[in-house]
């Protein structure tokens, strides 16, 4: 039934997709897109409101080896997602006939990946979706697009393989095949190649390392909904490869490697968000970021199932699925909103952008919603998803894994370290493009965002805002155990995170705040020009200051990356050397006159030891090593074996 | 005791809690920062015991002047970052657990909340682009970034030891070294993140650098109680045992509210450039990294 109202919504977009052929203004001619895109979007949420399993057999291929279509809980929720990009990619205006065709061509090869019922299926609209996508942004796809093809239709093959040992193509009617198997692919050639192949695939999609550069050049020049259709393919891919069809035991070091690759790269999106030239590119770091903690968390999946812990794995399973939303849809709204700003001010350079909070304070207000989801700020967006992970990795109760000490350091410290880098590069961000005075008299006359623009990106932020706040609704439509809609409950179910309640709590305490001072302050308030530091008033030729003196995109990674190599000017005992120089004899005097000089010889000490890259990495090591002897040596501590069910 | 009892309990413990991190912040923002407070001539202890009130409503009494180019956020981040270091300090125990919002009280939320604040505030220093609170800004934006990693690790061996990073969770289990290690490096992560306030509150008057010193005041509220709390545990009354039980929640409260800004004074006076601090945010990760191997050590062989 719900298959077959997607086929009369694809026929109502076929009707529209054909009159685009007849010579014409291009608008009018695309009159069945929204009638696919919004049945589209009803069709997915019936299916996730139902939460059952449809399929349409296609008469292709030998008896017995018929394809066909699957439409699952999962495909309904990434259904979901991509149908709201495909509402928001059609009312971006035209480019060109051309670009449109390429648009159409990924949304709908991306939808038969995601209705696919057979390898067959699932490799051609993979290729067809890759290879649009990265024609997407002009010109012929690159070169880490046809590798993802490659692994694509490997990972494909991988499974045919596992169906049938003859090799046909469509021997999994269904995925019943795989599903149905005791061992899956974990066992034989397909246990090494099917996650290489599955992780090829997927990360020039996603952005991780080493495809970043592109994935940020899509981000700042490719059309808003190319690298978020990218995200969810990717994603989708890997899910359905690793977690549904590879077999109900994968190996432990899937998960390893994924949760390896996953962090790894989204530290790495977390520091080029920092150094970004252009506000799209900034928020392509912050999505790809976002993408390798959801990696991380389907790594992590595939260990708990590894090691057989169902709990651990359903709240690793919910975390990538709270990722999505944000990820996706408060990803689409800011890039749409940054290149909206960028052609109001006169240029997608970050340094020639300044001060459009002023100017433009409905843009900025609208797009505050989807950087804070995107940048983890509590309690809800990725905040709620970041804090299931977390749990998760505190969790982490492993025994038979040699590393896992090391595994759960690593987790617990990348995660927090690209939290922090993330919400600082948007941060950052914000400073420069919104906040303090316009760089250019462009920037200064730009002009706000109308109220159907405004709309259209808010009504972007809804699904976020309703998944995070009520993540339960969003979780239950996936088979397993039943979520309570208002809370997130971490693995060992003795935690919980509530956002709804906290939200109001903060929103009660910000009226009660307003009316307290509208109350006692008696005076009003009163503008005046900045005060200088007793410098001069800004000459003529420089109506808005002197923009140098502002904070520059540069100045946080140069202060970050100076406080890492310990290069502070403001410490030269600490700069100079151990036991050497007129920086150790200044620093001895300065501690003689503290009243902590037991703690500022070891924060000296820690200082030494920590605030460079190598020695960092030397002493974190070394502290992992002990940790991973005393759990080698001793066992995890009992508080650590929550989640064994 | 029925449940109704025990709610209404724990409902007026949660309005008494809340009244007094309201009414004790100016006085602890006064104590650990007393050069903030204009000082005219001595004066007696009850003088002196309201000096920070009268300042509060001396400024409340002015006019607000903002930078004329100001964006909205001016007007808003201190009322937004007020609002969620309230919450926070709603959502940490004073004198009681099991306060009628314990089930949504949460060490990382809290974390993330005191960041969602301090965020707010360095986001509104940059906003009349004038290059000494932006680089003051910047400096601390980089402490924030250097003290997460810590604060994550510490809490990592607080919920190993308590099996979850609920408030009333952690609270409710004696630590021994490692919770002492975890606690030393949520403090020293606190300190490092937290910074100082000099050069940011120049851009502030009025009824907006009111609400500055409320929320540096509220802050510190936060953190005494958290790391008291975990490092001097057993001193906390249960809501449901009446007031008469949480009499002697509060006078431990109130000694670990003098030890702690005791402590904070001293060392807010001792670290008052930036980079100082920053070294505690590499001092906090490494005492954090070593918390887990103290916790692991002192166990049973499996």
């Amino acid at each position: 039934m719900l298959i077959g109202l997607f086929l009369l919504a694809g026929l109502f977009a076929l009707r529209g997709g054909l009159r685009v052929l007849v010579p014409g203004p291009v608008a009018p001619a695309r009159a069945g897109w929204p009638v696919f895109a919004i049945s589209g979007l009803a069709c997915s949420l019936l299916g996730l409101a139902t939460g059952r399993s449809a399929g349409l057999p296609i008469p292709i291929g030998t008896a017995g080896f018929a394809g066909g279509l699957t439409l699952d809980p999962l495909s309904c929720l990434f259904c979901l997602l991509i149908f709201a990009v495909t509402c928001f990619a059609e009312t971006a205006p035209p480019s060109s006939r051309l670009a449109d065709g390429r648009r159409d061509l990924a949304i709908a090869a991306s939808l038969l990946v995601l209705l696919a019922g057979d390898s067959f299926l699932l490799g051609s609209g993979a290729v067809l979706a890759i290879l649009a996508l990265g024609a997407s942004c002009g010109g012929r796809a690159p070169r880490a697009h046809a590798l993802a093809c490659i692994g694509a239709v490997g990972a494909c093959i991988v499974l045919c393989q596992r169906a049938a040992p003859g090799g046909a193509l469509l021997a999994d009617p269904g995925f019943a095949v795989l599903r149905a198997g005791a061992s899956g692919v974990a066992s034989g050639q397909g246990a090494a190649l099917l996650p290489i192949f599955a992780a090829i695939a997927a990360i020039p999609l996603l952005g991780l390392w080493p495809a970043q550069p592109l994935f940020r050049r899509h981000c700042a020049f490719a059309p808003v909904w190319a690298p978020v259709l990218g995200s969810l393919l990717g994603l989708f891919l890997l899910i359905r490869l690793l977690l549904d069809l590879a077999g109900p035991v994968p190996s432990v070091w899937w998960g390893a490697m994924l949760v390896l690759l996953g962090l790894g790269s989204s530290v790495r999106a977390g520091i080029s968000g920092l150094t970004q030239n252009r506000p799209g590119a900034a928020i392509g770091g912050a999505i790809a970021l976002q993408n390798g903690l959801a990696v991380g968390g389907v790594g992590l999946c595939l260990l708990a199932k590894a090691e057989d812990l169902p709990s651990l794995a359903g709240a690793a399973f919910d975390a990538v699925l709270l990722f999505l939303p944000v990820l996706s849809l408060a990803g689409l709204a800011a890039l749409g909103l940054a290149r909206i700003m960028e052609q109001e001010a006169g240029s997608g350079l970050v340094r020639r952008l300044g001060g459009l909070a002023t100017s433009m304070p409905g843009a900025c207000l609208v797009m505050t919603v989807p950087l804070g989801l995107l940048g983890f700020v509590a309690p809800a967006g990725g905040f709620a998803a970041s804090w299931l992970l977390l749990q998760c990795a505190f969790s982490v109760s492993l025994p038979s894994i040699a590393g896992v000490p090391l595994l759960t350091g690593f987790l617990v410290t990348g995660i927090a370290a690209s939290t922090s880098l993330g919400a600082a590069g948007l941060i950052r961000l914000a400073w420069v493009v919104a906040l303090g005075r316009p760089r250019t008299p462009r920037g200064a006359a730009a002009t706000d965002i109308g109220p159907t623009s405004a709309r259209r990106h808010g009504a972007l932020l809804v699904l976020p805002l309703l998944t995070s706040l009520l993540p339960g609704l969003w979780l239950g439509s996936q088979p397993g155990p039943a979520h309570p809609p208002f809370r997130l409950t971490a693995p060992g179910g003795t935690t919980m995170l509530v956002p709804l309640p906290i939200l109001l709590a903060i929103l009660l305490a910000l009226l009660l705040s307003v009316l307290l001072v509208r109350r006692l302050a008696v005076r009003g308030e009163r503008r005046e020009p900045a005060w200088e530091g007793g410098a001069a008033p800004p000459p003529p030729w420089l109506p808005f200051g002197d923009p140098a003196t502002q904070i520059a995109p540069s100045s946080l990674a140069i202060a970050l990356r100076q406080a890492l190599l310990a290069r502070d000017g403001a410490d030269p005992g600490l700069r100079s050397g151990w036991g050497r120089g007129r920086g150790v004899r200044w620093t001895m005097r300065w501690r003689a006159r503290s009243l902590l000089l037991g703690l500022r010889a070891s924060s000296d000490v820690a200082g030494r030891l920590l605030l460079t890259h190598g020695n960092a990495l030397a002493t974190a090591w070394v502290a992992l090593m002990l940790l991973a002897m005393a759990f080698g040596a001793l066992g995890p501590p009992d508080a650590v074996r929550v989640d064994v069910p | 005791m029925t449940d109704l009892a025990g709610l209404l309990l724990g409902g007026a413990a949660l309005l008494l809690h809340a009244a007094l991190m309201v009414a004790a912040a100016p006085l602890v923002e006064a104590w650990i920062a007393p050069e903030t407070i204009p000082v005219t001539h001595p004066a007696r202890w009850p003088e002196r015991i309201m000096r920070p009130y009268r300042a509060l409503g001396a400024l409340l009494a002015r006019e607000t002047i903002r930078s004329g180019n100001a964006s909205p956020l001016a007007v808003a981040a201190p009322l937004l970052a007020v609002s969620l270091t309230l919450v926070a300090a709603c959502l940490v125990p004073s004198f009681a657990v099991g306060l009628l919002d314990a089930p949504l009280a949460d060490l990382l939320l809290v974390l993330g909340l005191l960041a969602g604040a301090q965020a707010t505030l360095l986001l509104a220093a940059a906003d009349d682009g004038l290059a000494s609170s932006g680089l003051e800004a910047v400096g601390q934006m980089v402490n924030l970034i250097l003290a997460v990693p810590g604060g994550i690790v510490a809490v990592l061996t607080l919920s190993l030891l308590a099996g979850g990073t609920g408030l009333d969770q952690i609270l409710a289990v004696p630590h021994g070294g490692a919770g002492l290690a975890a606690c030393c490096a949520l403090g020293l992560a606190a300190i490092a993140a937290t910074g100082r306030r000099s050069i940011l509150s120049q851009g502030w008057s009025g009824a907006d650098l009111a609400l500055l010193r409320v929320q540096d005041g509220l802050q510190m509220l936060v953190w005494i109680d958290l790391i008291g709390g975990l490092a001097l545990p057993g001193m906390l009354a249960a809501a449901r045992s009446g007031p008469l039980g949480w009499l002697e929640g509060l006078l431990f409260w109130a000694l670990r509210l003098a030890l702690g800004t005791l402590l904070l004074r001293t060392v807010g006076a001792s670290l008052t450039s930036l980079s100082s601090r920053r070294r505690l945010a590499g001092l906090s990760l490494l005492v954090a990294a070593l918390a887990p191997v103290l916790l692991l050590a002192g166990r049973a062989p499996a």
